[in-house]
């Protein structure tokens, strides 16, 4: 009975705080941004473009599952910061939440607070928010090729903007990555090819392509323009590699890839660990 | 009871004020004074068992390299080859993409993940895999070391991790091998 006691007066006392709380809670966003890509497939008829999509077309000896995420323009980075500020708030508020919620526990039972295990505090370090590129994940094949002839084309349409090249299945270019930029109204096309080396490593070797299929408006494809565009985290904890240098564009030194001719990209301002350092000598 | 509900009051009133005011030092930033770090013993007469294990043991040196570069290149390569699921002292739940296209695609890359990554040996298999790659392709070469001695100052990790601390300092030790001396023994490839 006594302990009852307690614990409604612990619970009355527990309120001002909560509201307190309360009141420190994010306002809840607006608006959503939407982020949605379609696999076009490999149909008879022709494809018609809508002027406000990008279109991407990978093509590659053999079916494979290629991973590509988009890059944030300044707006979209902003924006997804400030998401990022809300939601360490309200982790950080759940977080007080229940420390304080332990530490009362305790009192009340006649335990020393100090004694109690707490959980881990996050902090702007160590909180695990996805970044941009994570939430703007675009995943082809191995299946719904657009193509079959002389190898496999994977199409896909997605909203206008940078991408990078991230993975092919259980296989990342973590450790150096180019993007490209995929216009609206436009069908950008790569070609795409895994490499095992006899040492083991298994880069990807990416370029350009020029493509032509009587299905796509005349004057609609473009090779895709490559840029450096430095490593990205493990996200996904697989295996690690990278893409092979590309003539003209960039090379390696010492694992970091130097430009030769265009601009590193920059990564996402969210990264809460490994900053990429993209195209640094 | 009033006394309780008194220290209990008073516990409210500033509930984390003390868990936020001691600042955890962030020990993946500490760059150690390389002369206080301990230089691991390297030599031992090779047998056959032991260039057999070679996948698994083994340490990086690069010439021409310092204690601190070292060491930032392998916090880097350990990020990588940890993956950054498991890297987080924190984990926010992860992002909505239920009901999602996206989502729905991710399946099959997540089941491919899954298919690659089953089991701690194959965790194990896989760290050792990435470190090899990233530091070879910093221009690292990787040397051969018996298994007693590289149990000294390194950490194999599968489903389970290695406190921070300890990582950072093995770490450490690491740097200190990979900016010393170059080894008298054969390398090995990536």
């Amino acid at each position: 009975m006594i302990a009852r006691c307690l614990m409604i007066g612990a619970a009355a006392l527990l309120l001002p705080s909560m509201s307190a709380a309360a009141a420190e809670k994010p306002a809840k966003k607006e608006k959503k941004e939407k982020w949605a890509t379609k696999a076009i497939t490999d149909k008879p008829q022709p494809v018609t473009l809508d002027p406000a999509k990008a279109y991407i077309l990978v093509r590659s000896p053999g079916q494979i599952a290629p991973v590509l995420m988009r890059l944030p323009s300044d707006e979209a980075a902003a924006a997804h910061e400030a998401d990022r500020a809300a939601a360490f708030a309200r982790a950080h508020l759940s977080w007080r939440k229940r420390v304080a919620s332990i530490e009362l526990e305790a009192k009340v039972g006649g335990n020393d607070p100090s004694k109690r295990r707490k959980p881990t505090e996050p902090t702007l370090e160590n909180f695990g928010y996805p970044s941009y590129e994570q939430k703007h994940t675009m995943y082809l094949g191995p299946q719904n090729r657009f193509s079959k002839v002389d190898g496999s084309v994977y199409l896909q349409e997605a909203p206008p903007g940078a991408y990078i090249f991230y993975a092919v299945g259980a296989t990342c270019a973590c450790l150096g990555t180019v993007s490209f930029d995929a216009p609206a109204g436009k069908v950008v096309a790569l070609d795409l090819l895994p490499v095992n080396n006899p040492d083991g490593t298994t880069p990807f070797q990416l370029g350009g392509a020029t493509f032509a299929d009587a299905r796509l408006p005349a004057g609609s494809v473009l090779p895709a323009a490559l840029k450096p565009a430095g490593p990205r985290d493990n996200w996904f904890g697989i295996t690690v590699d990278r893409v092979m240098p590309v003539a003209g564009v960039f090379t390696y030194v010492r694992g970091k890839q130097v430009a030769e001719v265009a601009e590193a990209v920059a990564a996402a301002p969210e990264a809460p660990a490994g900053d990429p350092a993209a195209g640094q000598p | 009871m009033g006394g309780l509900l008194l220290a209990a009051a008073a516990m409210l009133a500033s509930p984390v004020t003390a868990q936020e005011a001691a600042t955890s030092t962030d020990v993946t930033k500490i760059i150690p004074d390389p002369a206080s770090v301990v230089m691991p013993k390297l030599d031992f007469a090779e047998t056959d068992a032991d260039r057999a294990d070679y996948d698994k043991y083994f340490y990086f040196h690069r010439a021409d390299t310092g204690f601190e570069e070292a060491l930032a290149d392998l916090r880097e390569c350990d990020g990588m080859a940890q993956g950054l699921q498991s890297g987080l002292q924190y984990q926010q739940v992860p992002y909505p993409y239920a009901g999602t296209m996206a989502g729905a695609a991710g399946g099959l890359l997540g089941s491919l993940i899954a298919e690659a990554v089953v089991g701690s040996a194959n965790k194990r298999s896989l760290r050792r895999t990435n470190m090899r790659r990233c530091m070879g392709y910093k221009g690292y070469a990787r040397y051969g070391l018996q298994k007693d001695l590289w149990q000294e100052f390194h950490f194999e990790e599968g489903f389970s991790s290695e406190e921070e601390s300890k990582r950072q300092a093995m770490l450490a030790q690491q740097a200190k091998v990979a900016s010393g001396t170059k080894p008298a023994t054969g390398e090995l490839g990536i």
